[in-house]
């Protein structure tokens, strides 16, 4: 079995799954936001379900908060008053919350060999930790809070292995970006992509890139547990957990390798994520927006290497550079590593946390003709705004990079 | 049987076009299924006829309102070769049957005779059997509850049960539980929940048996429970009692810090217009009264020499705003308008109570906030009951306004009330009529509030408000009927006891 399927198999007490199997399995944490958790308590209602582990759900008002207009404040009233009445352990309003998949990870709430359902499709970011992780809808999510399970079909897997490591300016988004451009938006369509290699890749990195699995149409992504887990986790959590390990002679649909060494700072185009093309290959395209955060690129590393590239330097005129740390603590730690001051000083603005322009909610909406040189992990036609603005994907580096030049660029082009 | 016929790639968009996702309702959605290719199919479809379609069905958006479309259409099944990811959980979670069987769609021609087997998963061509992927059982429960949630609302009926603890007490008290018991046991079987009963003693049964009127073990049995039902206490054996069986009661109160007191009063229609003293044909209303603060708990005492006495009356902001909230939410969930009563132009008390009501009443703009003097509104209880929607009051004004509003009514036989704390302690339930020690064990007593109380606990206590709308419906239709206890019979009436008056609401209760 690959490495989801032994997690599969174990969360539905079976000895072993075989792709294209249905199964029922015990849940470990079901997540909703302000935008698909509301339907969810509704549903729940209707049907007269009641929680059945209230410290197996979280709840985090990350989407549109602080509420940016009265329909959104109602949504968010609406989960406050569920967790308050049920009592809900892990609810997090505004003054303790961040992205939900910047928060989770950073407060111990996922941890390898773990069952994760959320209802909003980046909840694969988990899988950076050793989780099965999946997006799913707001009826899965009411069945998992009131039984704490979810049926799930076994997926088959793509093997990708990562080979030598990362030069300097190059992340882990323009590993999934490059990845993205080479399997397309539906290769991996159902699939589940285990990533082997990743000694040499942070958590923050990991994160990133099973943050975008479901970009290429991926059920989840996953990186097994090592000692680079171990050590984020310290601290984090007290809960037991399971390292697991692929069987050796485990069978994937496809097996793919990248080069770390040989890729270069990647850009994804409008208006596809699997539309890429070197950093370096687009100077030509003049931006008026960067954007620096979102639950792909809102860590502190994130804001680490933004910071490097604006440190002492100024965006240029005419664009607008918004900078959102993931969550209170990256906001903490910024402020205390100085990084909020070098973007202030640099003449970016600082939001508090949210998912804000990422899904074109509020925060930075772009206006017709507008080009966005972005962090966050989908570039669809009107996905920041206007259906005629242009959305680049990229790594902070870049982005902080474009923001200092005012057109596309590499970061070696200004360091 | 028909058949409907596509090829690949059939997308949630012309499953139903995005235009038509300002709807929810199934049957709306309906008339629009399939309307971009196949314009002909919403005006057709016949109950059970099948989609047949190749690989891929159901790609694109996420909608649910896909497979709704196409289960409310009637369509008894889906055969593809394959099912895109998401629609193939969306259908299993609304309830769609689908069926994956290559073979078959290919075997299938223009006129073929198609018939499916959901149990078995077979797809019949003209007379050839194909078998398709097969489904689990799970999955074909959740397609015959008609969905996932409502499979799992199904089974956590069944596997749902609560602990009650019964409080008999004394004079007439064992009688009405009983009722109660016997009404909750059956609603609890039509509503598919368990109950669970533990009988503990309070008041003179207790004084007499361990000299305590509420001992420590009911107290601790009444943390435990997920509700209490109480009949009635006290009797005129224990007047001269050391301690006052009635002492019972406050402790319960204090020991589950119940500070709420509901009390719904209502006129039940068939009793329009006897012994009643209100005015006006309707009148429904709640009061909410504060429990645990005011004049009954605050310091008392005598003056040395004794000719001197005095209590206080103190509430705090925190202890208002809690018992106000619960007003307000529920006047919220009513006709919206909720009467705060106090004595401001005299009580420094009250004056604090009206200042956290307006500010209060800013969070909740829908409901109309009256302020009302208590001596006006004893009035009004009588002259005008219809103006009332909520009333909220502080402990002492509450305590008289509750009878005075039962009894005006005409039915203090009838009124039931609730006792709750904050959220996850358990309430009390008790009917606000006495022990009655005068027709304790004659099957006399009017067993109704008791009965009402009992389907208090079950919207109140345990969020069972079917079973509890149910157990008041049979109670309006058992006086409908004509069935009277003493109490509320007009002269030459016929009267039936206790038990025939619950076994009267057992028979319409369903």
């Amino acid at each position: 079995m690959t490495l989801t399927q032994t997690i599969l198999a174990r969360k539905a007490g079976l000895p072993s799954v075989t792709p294209g199997q249905l199964i029922k399995a015990k849940v470990d944490l079901v997540l909703g936001n302000d935008i698909t958790a509301p339907v969810a308590i509704r549903e729940m209602e209707t049907h007269g379900l009641r929680v059945s582990d209230p410290d197996k759900i979280a709840l985090v008002l990350d989407h549109f908060t602080p509420n940016k207009d009265i329909a959104s404040a109602a949504q968010c009233a609406a989960v406050r008053r569920f967790a308050k009445k049920n009592r809900i352990k892990h609810f997090y309003d505004v003054g303790q919350m961040g992205i939900e998949h910047v928060l989770l990870p950073e407060l111990g709430l996922a941890a390898p060999g773990e069952l994760i359902i959320g209802a909003d499709s980046h909840t694969c970011t988990y899988g950076g930790l050793g989780a099965f992780a999946a997006g799913v809808g707001s009826t899965d999510m009411a069945a998992g809070m009131a039984s704490g399970e979810c049926w799930l079909r076994v997926p088959e897997a793509i093997k990708v292995t990562l080979a030598g490591s990362l030069r300097p300016y190059v992340t882990g988004k323009d590993i999934i970006l490059s990845l993205i451009g080479n399997l397309g938006v539906d290769g991996a369509r159902y699939m589940s992509l285990e990533f082997f290699g990743a000694e040499s890749l942070s958590i923050d990195d990991r994160l990133t890139v099973a943050n975008m699995a479901i970009e290429c149409g991926a059920k989840n992504g996953i990186f097994p547990a090592d000692g680079v887990t171990l050590g984020y986790l310290k601290g984090r959590t007290d809960r037991e957990f399971v390292t697991d390990r692929p069987d050796p002679g485990a069978v994937y649909a496809r097996e793919v390798t990248v080069r770390l060494d040989a890729l270069e700072p990647t850009v994804a185009r409008p208006h596809l994520p699997s539309n890429v093309a070197p950093a370096s290959a687009l100077s030509g395209v003049k931006i008026d927006q960067a954007v620096i955060g979102s639950c792909t690129n809102g860590r502190i590393s994130d804001l680490r290497a933004a910071a490097e590239i604006l440190r002492g330097r100024k965006v240029a005129n005419g664009v607008r550079c918004i900078v959102i740390p993931g969550s209170q603590s990256v906001m903490l730690d910024a402020v205390r590593e100085g990084l909020i001051e070098v973007f202030l000083e640099a003449g970016a603005a600082v939001s508090t946390p949210t998912c804000g322009p990422c899904l074109g909610g509020h925060m930075g909406i772009l206006s017709e003709g507008e080009v966005c040189v972005s962090t966050t992990n989908r570039n669809f036609v009107g996905r920041m705004g206007h259906p005629q603005s242009y959305i680049y994907l990229a790594s902070p580096s870049v982005a902080a990079a474009s923001a200092v030049t005012g057109t596309i660029t590499s970061p070696e082009a200004v360091v | 049987m028909k058949i409907y016929q596509y090829g690949d790639n059939v997308d949630t968009d012309v499953i139903i076009p995005a235009r038509f996702l300002n709807e929810s309702d199934p049957a709306a959605l309906a008339k629009h299924c399939m309307e971009d290719i196949d314009p002909a199919f919403a005006g057709t479809v016949k109950p059970g006829d099948l989609i047949i379609a190749g690989e891929n069905f159901g790609c694109g958006s996420s909608r649910e309102h896909a497979p709704l479309a196409i289960k409310a259409s009637g369509i008894g099944a889906v055969v593809a070769k394959s099912f895109a990811r998401i629609f193939f959980r969306n259908a299993v979670n609304t309830g769609l049957t689908i069926l994956e069987c290559p073979a078959a769609v290919d075997a299938i021609g223009e006129n073929a005779d198609v018939k499916v087997d959901t149990v078995t998963g077979t797809v019949a061509v003209d007379g050839v059997a194909f078998k398709a992927q097969p489904i689990p059982p799970f999955i074909h429960e959740i397609i015959r509850a008609g969905g996932l949630l409502a499979s799992l609302a199904a089974d956590q009926k069944k596997t749902a049960s609560y602990d009650i603890v019964l409080l008999p007490g004394d004079g007439i008290g064992p009688e009405i539980t009983q009722a109660a018991r016997t009404v909750m046991e059956r609603a609890a079987e039509l509503y598919g929940f368990g109950l669970r009963f533990t009988e503990q003693l309070i008041g003179g049964r207790a004084l007499d048996t361990c000299g305590l009127p509420l001992p420590h073990e009911t107290l601790e049995s009444c943390k435990r429970s997920d509700a209490v039902f109480l009949g009635a206490v006290g009797g005129p054996q224990w007047d001269n009692a050391p301690v006052r069986p009635e002492k019972g009661l406050l402790e319960l109160r204090e020991g589950l810090n119940l500070y709420n007191n509901l009390r719904p009063v209502k006129l039940w229609n068939r009793l329009a217009g006897r012994r009643r003293i209100t005015a006006g044909d309707w009148e429904d209303y709640l009061i909410v009264r504060e429990l645990t603060g005011g004049l009954y708990f605050g310091a008392k005492g005598r003056r040395p020499g004794g000719s001197e006495a005095y209590d206080t009356c103190v509430y705090s902001a925190e202890e208002i705003d809690r018992i106000l909230r619960f007003a307000f939410e529920a006047a919220n969930q009513r006709r919206k308008k909720l009467t705060s009563v106090d004595k401001a132009n005299v009580l420094e008390t009250s004056r604090l109570w009206r200042e956290r009501a307006e500010l209060m009443s800013e969070a909740f703009p829908d409901v109309e906030l009256a302020h009302m003097l208590v001596d006006n509104a004893a009035m009004q209880i009588i002259l005008n009951p219809a103006q009332f929607d909520v009333i909220v009051t502080e402990n002492t004004f509450g305590d008289i306004l509750s009878d005075e509003a039962g009894a005006a009514a005409g039915s203090v036989g009838l009124m039931p009330s609730a006792s709750l704390g904050g959220r996850g302690t358990p309430g009390v339930f008790e009917p606000i009529h006495g022990s009655a020690p005068e027709l304790a064990g004659k099957d006399a007593a009017n067993p109704l509030a008791s009965i009402l109380s009992a389907a208090m606990l079950l919207r109140y206590g345990l969020d069972e408000p079917k079973a509890a709308d149910a157990i008041e419906r049979a109670v309006g239709e058992a006086l409908d009927g004509g069935a009277r206890t003493a109490d509320i019979a007009e002269a030459g009436e016929n009267v039936v006891g206790t038990k025939e008056m619950t076994r009267r609401v057992l028979d319409a209760l369903r």
